[in-house]
């Protein structure tokens, strides 16, 4: 019996050291500006305003649509394309379709630091820099290789006899990607869809160098509200918060389709 | 209809050449089985028919239509071909009713919604599944989803189905009664069948005509009962029947004008003055006879204990020797006594052989496979219902001991050695107690096979 008490003492312990931060963050995103400064973050706002979540969100407000958008399609283009690969390496498969793999691979270490220069110089010669088509096709390009991978593994477990099968029915290559492929990967769609929408949202450096003005992402826009006012923690912590709070909505939408889709290897018939 | 003509097909993968210059023809209407042991190439053949797999040479006919030729440059796709296939995981589309998995080739082929619907319809009805088509595949038990996998390949009235192991997954008595059901279904449409399986009473039960694989290479194509009754060489011969058919090894010569045929005997001998005599003394008295694995501490403590003492070095030598002579077999670290191993109280510690001579009256068309030669070197085969069994000496019989007897309930197994070899012979009834005794058999002189030894090819 102890073990087990001992067990919830610690992952109470942990789960509180957790949520401090969140806790700390809403608490003083509730304070007036003297509030803030007289009191500890962790005490009880002593009066409630909603005043730094409305003044947060108009400076963030532009940011949050642009990131929106650039996030959404980036991540829908990148799912289906890693799909398509994912598809065409593992059940269609060519001549050198595994080296072609480990190159697709060998893409997900390629840090964005190194690609910075060149790829603000491609963006301006052609003509998009500084506008959220930049920012699709970049992160449609980076998030290629992490949703071929996982898509490729997860066709990988769906039986062979699958797409033979469809295949003797006379279904052709795209055909059987349409009605046999696609509908089966839902779960795979739901932890790729996850995974990009978080990191794409998060981003910092492509939305620094390659939008300016009204048109950065809300992650630079939530650093310049710390550096152009002098400390309002109010308003920096409500900024915070609505920045987060697409990515909590994502997890609680798809989250229990999330585990079902890391649980599920293939679906057998 | 249709006929199918497969001439020298060959398919090599990374390393291993699955089919080698298959030959076959497959009559319009006929049942066709393809039948081996797994990797033989049956699938890599019946994927080539469906146009699911490119071979390397070859050209596959259907009629006058060539639909495969690498050389030309000919590979029509599996619709061009109007085939249908059946897999042995059935591979029913998860995500789809039984009504769309059937409809999913008509879908395919652009048919109109009505004649969609009357298809669908006709074929649930044939394989009574009708109550089952706005269910899952997941809420179906294997012999429905079987039957929707043959509903998928029926619905399009293809040319030639194709199957592949169909009946692999389901359970014995669901398999026999489907084996059934397919026999009635080909009867009825009459279409051309190319059926792939290992079970060889699958394939008898089932084959118009049947091809035997191996490795490969086909052995031999006729009916089931030909393939019982006359065996073209040693691979088909122990591969079909049930239990196999017994093979003894011999030298065929001539005796007095008469072909006779000498069959070696080995039996096992153990000198207890010699260390290597000692430890098969113990290896069959102490650590559990033939088969048992004992380490060479055990042999070691068995030896100390009948007061034969031998040294560690002694003692290794004289086991590598033993192994090294087939005396013993060694696994890891452990040996044991092989498992034919019997034990006699002979004098020296080599294994014997004890000749047997059996005449039988064979044909004269032998003697010309003789040739010149004074003996050939043979592997006799006789089935096991072939065989009669005599408590008493008989001239021309073979002398061998009750090992085991099984009942199987119209037919009773008896498990016999000769010499080394393990024989099984069939009978109706028998008694109890003739288990561990000496007996005498008598193979029937029409119903042996004569092999070459060397090529395993038909004599007699």
């Amino acid at each position: 019996m102890l073990p087990r008490i001992l067990l919830y003492v610690l992952l109470i312990f942990f789960a509180f050291m957790f949520v401090l931060p969140f806790y700390a963050g809403i608490t003083t995103s509730l304070k007036t500006d003297t509030d803030v400064i007289k009191t500890s973050p962790i005490t009880l706002p002593p009066t409630v305003t909603f005043g730094p979540w409305i003044s947060a969100l108009k400076t963030m407000g532009r940011p949050l649509l642009n990131s929106l958008a650039f996030t959404i399609f980036a991540t829908i283009f990148s799912c289906f394309i890693g799909s398509i690969n994912g598809y065409v390496l593992s059940k269609v498969r060519f001549k050198g379709s595994d080296v072609v793999f480990l190159f697709f691979c060998a893409g997900i270490f390629i840090p964005y630091q190194t690609v910075l220069i060149p790829l603000v110089l491609t963006m301006a010669r052609l003509g998009l820099y500084n506008s959220l088509l930049a920012l699709i096709l970049t992160h449609t390009a980076y998030g290629i290789p992490i949703c071929t991978l996982l898509f490729r593994n997860f066709y990988k477990d769906l039986p062979d006899s699958l797409v033979m099968a469809a295949k003797a029915d006379g279904a052709g290559t795209w055909r059987i990607y349409q009605s046999i492929i696609l509908p089966l990967s839902l779960s795979a769609f739901v932890v790729a869809a996850v995974l990009q929408f978080t990191s794409i949202w998060n981003d910092f450096l492509f939305g620094l160098v390659l939008l300016t003005g009204p048109n950065v992402p809300a992650s630079v826009a939530l650093a310049n509200l710390k550096g152009t006012t002098t400390s309002t923690w109010n308003t920096l912590m409500a900024g915070a918060i609505w920045f987060a709070l697409p990515v909590v909505i994502v997890y609680l939408v798809l989250g229990k389709y999330l585990i079902k889709g890391y649980m599920s290897g293939a679906i057998k018939g | 209809m249709v006929k199918v003509v497969i001439k020298n097909l060959t398919k090599k993968y990374a390393t291993v050449q699955a089919v080698k210059n298959l030959d076959l023809d497959i009559g319009d209407k006929e049942f066709f089985v393809l039948l081996g042991p797994s990797g033989c190439g049956k699938t890599t053949a019946l994927l080539c028919i469906a146009g699911l797999l490119r071979p390397d040479a070859g050209e596959i006919w259907f009629d006058d239509k060539l639909v495969t030729s690498p050389q030309r440059d000919v590979y029509l796709r599996p619709q061009e071909r109007g085939v249908a296939m059946v897999f042995q995981d059935y591979a029913l589309y998860p995500h789809m009713t039984v009504f769309r998995n059937i409809s999913f080739p008509l879908e395919v082929t652009g048919a109109s919604q009505n004649e969609i619907e009357r298809r669908v319809k006709a074929t649930a009805e044939l394989l009574d599944i009708s109550q089952l088509l706005d269910r899952k595949p997941k809420q179906l038990s294997g012999g429905q989803r079987q039957r929707v996998a043959l509903g998928r390949a029926i619905v399009r009235e293809p040319k030639i189905f194709l199957m592949d192991e169909p009946l692999a997954n389901l359970d014995a008595k669901l398999r026999v009664y489907m084996r059934f059901e397919l026999k009635k279904l080909h009867q009825r449409l009459g279409t051309t069948t190319v059926y792939v399986t290992h079970d060889q009473v699958e394939a008898m039960s089932l084959g118009d005509r049947v091809a035997v694989l191996r490795d490969g290479v086909l052995q031999q194509v006729t009916t089931p009962k030909e393939l019982y009754d006359a065996p073209k060489n040693v691979f088909v011969a122990g591969f079909i029947g049930s239990p196999p058919m017994n093979m003894l090894s011999g030298k065929l010569l001539e005796k007095d004008g008469n072909l006779t045929i000498e069959l070696v005997k080995k039996t096992f001998d153990m000198d207890t003055s010699k260390v290597g005599g000692r430890i098969i003394y113990c290896a069959f008295k102490d650590l559990g006879g033939p088969g048992v694995r004992f380490s060479s501490t055990d042999v070691a403590k068995a030896l100390d204990e009948r007061g034969w003492h031998v040294t560690d070095e002694e003692l290794s030598t004289a086991l590598d020797s033993m192994v090294d002579n087939a005396q013993l077999v060694k696994e890891r670290e452990e040996y044991c006594l092989p498992k034919e191993a019997v034990l006699t109280g002979d004098e020296s510690a080599q294994t014997r052989h004890v000749q047997v001579l059996a005449t039988f009256d064979l044909p004269s068309s032998i003697r010309e496979k003789m040739k010149d030669a004074n003996t050939l070197e043979i592997t006799l085969g006789f089935r096991p219902e072939d065989i009669v069994l005599s408590k008493n000496s008989q001239s021309n019989a073979l002398e061998a001991k009750v090992e085991m007897m099984e009942s199987i309930g119209r037919e009773i197994h008896i498990h016999l050695t000769f010499g080394d070899y393990p024989i099984v012979a069939v009978a109706t009834a028998v008694e109890d107690t003739i288990i561990g005794k000496t007996v005498w058999m008598i193979p029937n002189e029409e119903k042996i096979h004569v092999f070459d030894g060397k090529t395993g090819e038909l004599l007699a």
